[in-house]
């Protein structure tokens, strides 16, 4: 009976509200970064996408001053974010991933629940909002057998249990909607991600063809780390801190092992962008049956894409190609750690437009 | 290499850290500790497997009778991680499960509707519009339920990157592309 007389006291209080205002979101959950963008704000935001669980009897919460955790409810604590990276140096531990190539991991059983906390925290405030948001997903791997509905379900799970209204849209479709306005929304992007990569043509608004491929950020230092028997987080720290794609010499190192790194580094480059044409080519053979006459963008974006001389090697790789159809501009996209985001706001205030 | 080879068919096994899956089944199941495993298929009670242990051109198989002969205290010795993670989701069902029943002594009057129909005729009467529960066909993925209770998060600042984009003209754009197609 109490249960009732609260529902209705519940609903009556719903009743009473005024119309509440809404607001459009967008989400990228990246295996590197999550990325949120607002329609109230022009601040984007954006944390690692790592945690890394400690043992309280090590660590008191009291001197976690600055820091970013979450305390779990028999006392577990989870650094999140910058910080996890910190720690996990101090204590000689792994950060865990929540995203492992793209894709929510099955391994990490605390994910979850910390993952969901982190999202609330980086939306930030949306009571009293009839709120609409757009999460980014990867397309189905075209090297590997994952499946993408369960990493699409937990995501909608967790939006869901906010009482946000989402829809998910294909991540590299969102580069198309950020960066091809003026093209109406036709173009090939290319998302290179820590993860994975990510592949979406798109002819005036419509998916003509999308996938993804398994290699990217991540396998460029598995690969140069296992070639050169180094372990992979001295690699990501070269590449971060002295990679230059603009030589094949791959930039200049403090001594002559880092040079051999930041070579080896260049042609694991160059290799990952073989590798995504050659695979381009091939699927748009065998899946696309539109004739497409008009010249197309290549627009691409991520944060693999970042470095000194990437869109340069991009260029000359593809010219040894030929695409099936014309390129307009081969461009990289305006902020490409944002893109995304940008590109799923676009598509979350649109829909709203026309509810 | 662990590969647990499960012979007998008609069972829904969810192991720790893996994606539930129906048997007869051949998985890999090299990251779940040994102890855990077997105390699981106990609890599954299952009888027909074997585990395959490959490493290199060397390939051990071990029958149920002799995984078993492992002593009882050896599989009480589960990792402190594991049992928090089966104590949680047992207290998740058992407060599902809770919610779910009104306690009938408490009630004053054996109310003959269900908790849905109540509500439908509570908004009539508040003149909300009815939310109609839509039946959806059940999934076939295991989706784990989201329970972020007793849970606390302290957040210190995130990276700011400043909008340099008008979005607003790209989403008039993109609806009028939209409604173009519609």
């Amino acid at each position: 009976m109490t249960e009732l007389i609260n529902m209705v006291d519940e609903m009556v209080e719903k009743k009473d509200k005024p119309k509440s205002k809404v607001l459009c979101l967008s989400i990228d959950i990246g295996t590197m970064n999550i990325v949120c963008a607002r329609s109230d704000s022009n601040d984007i935001k954006m944390t690692r996408n790592v945690f890394l669980e400690l043992d309280p009897e090590i660590v008191n919460i009291s001197e976690l001053t600055d820091i970013s955790y979450v305390e779990g409810d028999e006392g577990e604590i989870f650094i999140i974010g910058e910080d996890a990276f910190k720690f996990a140096n101090i204590f000689n531990q792994k950060v865990s991933r929540p995203i492992e190539k793209g894709l929510i991991s099955p391994k990490e059983i605390s994910a979850i629940d910390v993952l969901t906390l982190m999202i609330k925290d980086i939306i930030g405030e949306v009571r009293d909002k009839e709120v609409y948001c757009s999460f980014s997903i990867p397309a189905e791997a075209i090297d590997e057998n994952r499946s993408v509905s369960y990493h699409e379900n937990v995501f909608a799970r967790i939006l869901g249990s906010f009482g946000i209204n989402y829809t998910s849209v294909n991540e590299a479709m969102a580069i198309i909607y950020s960066e091809c306005a003026k093209e109406k929304f036709s173009g090939l992007a290319i998302s290179f991600g820590a993860g994975m990569a990510n592949v979406c043509l798109s002819f005036k608004g419509i998916e003509a063809l999308k996938f993804s491929t398994a290699r990217a950020g991540d396998w460029i230092d598995k690969q140069t780390a296992e070639s050169l028997n180094i372990i992979p987080n001295r690699v990501t720290s070269l590449k971060e801190k002295h990679i230059d794609l603009s030589t094949p010499l791959g930039g200049k190192g403090r001594n002559k092992k880092d040079n051999l790194v930041l070579q080896a580094l260049y042609h694991f480059y160059e290799s990952l962008i073989n590798y995504t044409i050659k695979k381009i080519i091939k699927e748009f053979e065998e899946k696309v049956d539109i004739e497409i006459d008009d010249s197309l963008p290549v627009v691409i974006s991520g944060g693999t894409s970042l470095p000194k001389g990437f869109l340069e090697l991009f260029k000359s790789v593809l010219n040894r190609y030929e695409l099936p159809f014309e390129i307009s501009e081969i461009r990289q996209a305006k902020n490409p750690l944002v893109a995304v985001a940008n590109g799923l706001l676009v598509r979350t205030m649109s829909d709203v437009k026309n509810k | 290499m662990l590969t647990l080879k499960i012979t007998e068919k008609g069972h829904y096994i969810d192991l720790p850290g893996m994606a539930p899956f129906r048997t007869p089944a051949n998985i890999n199941v090299s990251k779940i500790p040994l102890n855990v495993l077997i105390l699981k298929l106990k609890v599954y009670d299952i009888h027909g497997y074997e585990i395959v242990s490959e490493l290199g051109d060397q390939k051990i198989v071990y029958k149920k009778e002799e995984l078993e002969k492992i002593k009882e205290k050896d599989l009480n010795k589960m990792d402190k991680k594991y049992v928090k993670h089966f104590d949680k989701r047992l207290n998740k069902l058992e407060n599902m499960i809770k919610g779910m029943t009104i306690p009938q002594e408490k009630s004053e009057v054996n109310i003959n509707l269900d908790k849905e129909q109540i509500k439908n005729v509570i908004a009539e009467m508040l003149d909300q519009p009815i939310k109609k529960e839509v039946d959806v066909e059940e999934d076939e993925i295991f989706i784990p339920p989201v329970n972020t209770t007793g849970m606390k998060l302290k957040s210190s600042e995130h990276t700011i990157i400043k909008q340099q984009e008008n979005l607003e003209d790209s989403a008039d754009l993109l609806s009028e592309i939209q409604k173009e197609k519609k």
